[in-house]
C-alpha cells in the first residue's frame, strides 16, 4: 500500500477503485489517500502508516479538529467508497 | 411525576421517570477527560457466540468540521499495543457521515478477527436509503447543527444489537425507533482468536477508549457532547422492544421495560456515575461531568 498527500485536482484523476481511504483536509485543498497505485504527482509520500499517521498529529490543525490526528487503525478500516465520498 | 402507560408487549407497566440530568463529555481529549469502567465483574464481555443490546441516548455536541472518528461507547481490552484487541464499539465517522460498529478481536495490524459494518446518512438511494429516512439528517452530516430526528431535549436513542450468530449480518442499529436498515458490511472476518469472557474490558463513553499506550481519547471539538441513560442487556431485543424503550421520545425507566429480566447493566446519571443496574459504576473524570438535560 501507498500512502501520499495529493491535491484535489489530482485525487481527480486517480483510479479510485484502486484507492482504499481517503479523508480531505479541513480546507477541503488536499487528500491523504492510501492506494495500491504508485503516485508521482503528489504533495508528500510517506514510508508506511505510521509516519503517515504521525504526520497527521504533528499537523493536526491542517487535518483534524479536535487537535488529535489520524490514527492507523482509521487508515486500515474506514473504507473510501468513491460512489458516496466526494 | 411519573407518567404511566401501559405497555403493549407484556402486562408489565411501563414508567418514563422526571429525567434532569445526563453526561456530559468534555470536549479536551486526554485520558484524564475519559468517563469509563473497569468491568472486573466479566458482567459484559460478550463474545462473538452472544447476543446482546446497547443503548443510550446522545445529544450531538460536535462541529460538522471536526473531521475524526467520535466513539460514543467502546469497550476493550486494556493496556493493549493495538487498539482493536477485543472490543465491542459503536462509532461515528464524522469525515464520511457514517455510523460505524465493531466487534472482534484483532491484536495486530495484519490479522483480520473482526466483524464492523456501517451505515451511510446522506445518500437517499439504495440500501442507504432506509438510514436516511430514519435517522431524518437529509443531506446535511450529523453534528450539533443538525441533530436530524430527535425525542425529548434533542436527544437521539441509538440501540445497538447483536444477535447470536458470528457474523457482520448478526448485527443491527436503531436510530430511536426506527432500523437503520441494512448495514453495508466494511469487515466479515473470522475470528481466529476468540473473544475473551474473562478480559476486564474497560468502557469508556465518549472516547476511544483509555488505553495504555495510545493516550487517543477524543471526543470531538465545538460543544460537549451528552449522554444519557446508557442500558446493556444479554439478548437481542427486537424492533418492538425496542419502540417500548424509546417510549416515543421520553426516557423510560428500563428497569420497567418488558425485558426487564435482561437488563444487565443501567445508568441513568442523574446524580453521579452510579449504576442502577450493574455493580460498576463510571469513573467521571476531569471536566466531563453530569449536566441538566
Amino acid at each position: 500500500m501507498n500512502y501520499y498527500i495529493i491535491t484535489e485536482e489530482v485525487f481527480d484523476t486517480l483510479t479510485k477503485e484502486n484507492i482504499s481511504y481517503m479523508l480531505k483536509n479541513l480546507d477541503d485543498t488536499q487528500r491523504l489517500i492510501a492506494t495500491t497505485d504508485m503516485v508521482s504527482n503528489r504533495v508528500r509520500k510517506f514510508n508506511n502508516i505510521d509516519t503517515c499517521s504521525n504526520y497527521t498529529f504533528t499537523n493536526h490543525s491542517d487535518w483534524v479538529g479536535d487537535g488529535t490526528g489520524v490514527e492507523t487503525w482509521e487508515i486500515e478500516e474506514i473504507e473510501y467508497i468513491s460512489e458516496v465520498d466526494d | 411525576m411519573s407518567n404511566i402507560v401501559i405497555n403493549p408487549y407484556s402486562f408489565i407497566t411501563s414508567v418514563s421517570f422526571a429525567d434532569s440530568n445526563a453526561i456530559s463529555k468534555s470536549i479536551t481529549t486526554g485520558t484524564a477527560q475519559a468517563i469509563y469502567f473497569t468491568d472486573s465483574a466479566d458482567t459484559f464481555n460478550f463474545i462473538e457466540s452472544e447476543a446482546w443490546t446497547i443503548s443510550f441516548w446522545v445529544k450531538a455536541g460536535w462541529s460538522s468540521s471536526l473531521n475524526t472518528n467520535i466513539h460514543f461507547i467502546i469497550g476493550q481490552e486494556p493496556s493493549t499495543a493495538y487498539q482493536l484487541s477485543d472490543l465491542i464499539r459503536i462509532y461515528y465517522n464524522e469525515s464520511n457521515n457514517r455510523l460505524y460498529t465493531t466487534y472482534g478481536n484483532k491484536t495486530t495490524s495484519s490479522n483480520a478477527k473482526q466483524k464492523q459494518v456501517f451505515w451511510l446518512f446522506h445518500a437517499n438511494y439504495g440500501t442507504y436509503a432506509t438510514a436516511y429516512a430514519a435517522s431524518g439528517l437529509g443531506t446535511t452530516y450529523w453534528s450539533a447543527a443538525n441533530r436530524g430526528n430527535v425525542g425529548d431535549n434533542n436527544f437521539t436513542m441509538i440501540t445497538l444489537t447483536k444477535a447470536t450468530a458470528d457474523a457482520a449480518s448478526s448485527l443491527k442499529i436503531y436510530w430511536n425507533a426506527a432500523t437503520l436498515g441494512t448495514p453495508t458490511t466494511s469487515k466479515n472476518e473470522t475470528l481466529a482468536v476468540g473473544m475473551s469472557a474473562t478480559q476486564n474490558r474497560l468502557w469508556s463513553l465518549g472516547s476511544n477508549g483509555v488505553h495504555t499506550g495510545n493516550d487517543q481519547i477524543k471526543v470531538g471539538n465545538s460543544a460537549e457532547t451528552v449522554y444519557n441513560d446508557l442500558s446493556i442487556w444479554n439478548v437481542e431485543l427486537t424492533s418492538g422492544e425496542v419502540s417500548e424503550l424509546y417510549n416515543s421520545g421520553t426516557r423510560l425507566d428500563a428497569e420497567t421495560h418488558s425485558a426487564e429480566s435482561n437488563l444487565i447493566g443501567y445508568w441513568k446519571f442523574e446524580s453521579d456515575g452510579s449504576a442502577t443496574v450493574s455493580s460498576h459504576d463510571f469513573t467521571i473524570a476531569g471536566d466531563s461531568n453530569i449536566a441538566s438535560v
